[in-house]
């Protein structure tokens, strides 16, 4: 069965319906959360925030989301705003410490059981996943941003202007330089798949 | 064609993002330029690598938090549809008492009947009578205390209002 769309999930919310906000953060709350942590550099405790403050605006301009684009155009749009008000109001806060600070994208490595079966290539898929995280975290924000909003959230480039608020030119361009700076950081791990 | 081009259309081909024309004229290319195809297998293998890992998972309580602080829509709309109602009823009211009140006067308006209280009364009734339905459309009203409030009016007769038929 097709899961429910996302738009039929905000109606079914905002007619009350309980449990469909909660399939909206279960699909969406990681990648909003990467989102801000890539969009602001905040920590993760400030980026908990941040995420949050993102659902709670999108709930309450719930009723503001006429439909003319996918909900998750509109999502990403309104997260963009937060990250944007968060910045501006960073500037007045440089004193502002870092300290317990999570930089954006370490992974810690659960202990994996010496015993379990698959064990070997568990740590070898995680491995592999701290390589590639490693190589997207040295791009620049913005070149981050581009891939996590055409990658992992299929947004057109078109769609990804409008959240960005910039030229479909300048999107293009940066997912190619993000893709392509990406590309030679990678060839030594994919390198290393293909040698297997 | 020759690699004198956009590169940043072969990110648009790997994308879908190439008008029809457009992507064949690049696949043709291609077939015939090793260099722009191995830029294209890189292209490929970055988009890959990039969907292949995971997001930083967010706070195990995120979506906890984010719920507490929702407010449900449905007391949400029950509260605005509380005011609406209030509102409303207040406007019925002040109209009733002007009514009985503060007739107006002037060649412009003209009460029904001989323009006696019975007139005025008839008027007043009937904007009460009109209004009280269209909200019971959209609230339930206790029909054992509406009508006593309707009747509390001066210019209301108990007689002609029966409870349940608002």
């Amino acid at each position: 069965m097709a899961p429910i769309a996302d738009e039929q999930l905000l109606a079914a919310h905002r007619s009350g319906q309980s449990g469909a906000l909660d399939q909206l953060l279960t699909r969406y709350q990681d990648r909003v959360f990467q989102f801000v942590i890539w969009r602001t550099g905040a920590t993760w405790t400030e980026a908990q925030d941040l995420a949050q403050d993102v659902f709670l605006q999108v709930c309450h301009s719930s009723d503001s989301f006429g439909g003319h684009s996918r909900f998750r155009t509109w999502l990403y749009a309104v997260a963009g705003h937060v990250c944007s008000r968060w910045l501006r109001d960073a500037s007045r806060r440089r004193d502002r410490t870092r300290a317990g600070s999570v930089q954006a994208g370490s992974v810690v490595l659960p202990d994996v059981p010496d015993e379990s079966p698959g064990a070997l290539d568990v740590i070898q898929r995680r491995e592999r996943d701290t390589a590639i995280r490693a190589a997207i975290e040295t791009l620049a924000s913005k070149q981050r941003i581009a891939l996590l909003l055409r990658d992992w959230e299929g947004l057109s480039y078109d769609e990804m202007a409008a959240v960005l608020e910039i030229p479909t030119g300048t999107v293009k361009s940066r997912v190619h330089s993000a893709r392509l700076a990406l590309a030679p950081m990678l060839a030594p791990i994919l390198g290393r798949e293909a040698d297997a | 064609m020759n690699c004198n081009w956009n590169a940043e259309e072969l990110s648009a081909l790997l994308d879908g993002e190439l008008t029809s024309q457009r992507s064949h004229e690049v696949t043709a290319h291609l077939t015939g330029c090793a260099e722009c195809r191995q830029t294209l297998a890189q292209l490929q293998a970055a988009q890959g690598a990039f969907r292949s890992v995971s997001p930083t998972s967010a706070p195990s309580d995120l979506a906890r938090r984010v719920l507490a602080a929702v407010p449900s829509p449905v007391r949400r709309n029950r509260s605005g549809r509380r005011w609406a109602v209030g509102t409303a009823l207040a406007a019925v009211l002040a109209l009733a008492v002007w009514g009985v009140f503060e007739p107006p006067t002037g060649p412009e308006f003209v009460w029904p009947g001989d323009g006696s209280s019975e007139g005025r009364i008839a008027v007043t009734r009937f904007l009460v009578r009109t209004a009280t339905p269209m909200l019971s459309d959209r609230v339930q009203l206790d029909p054992a205390t509406t009508p006593a409030l309707l009747i509390s009016i001066p210019c209301f007769e108990p007689s002609p209002i029966v409870p349940g038929q608002l």
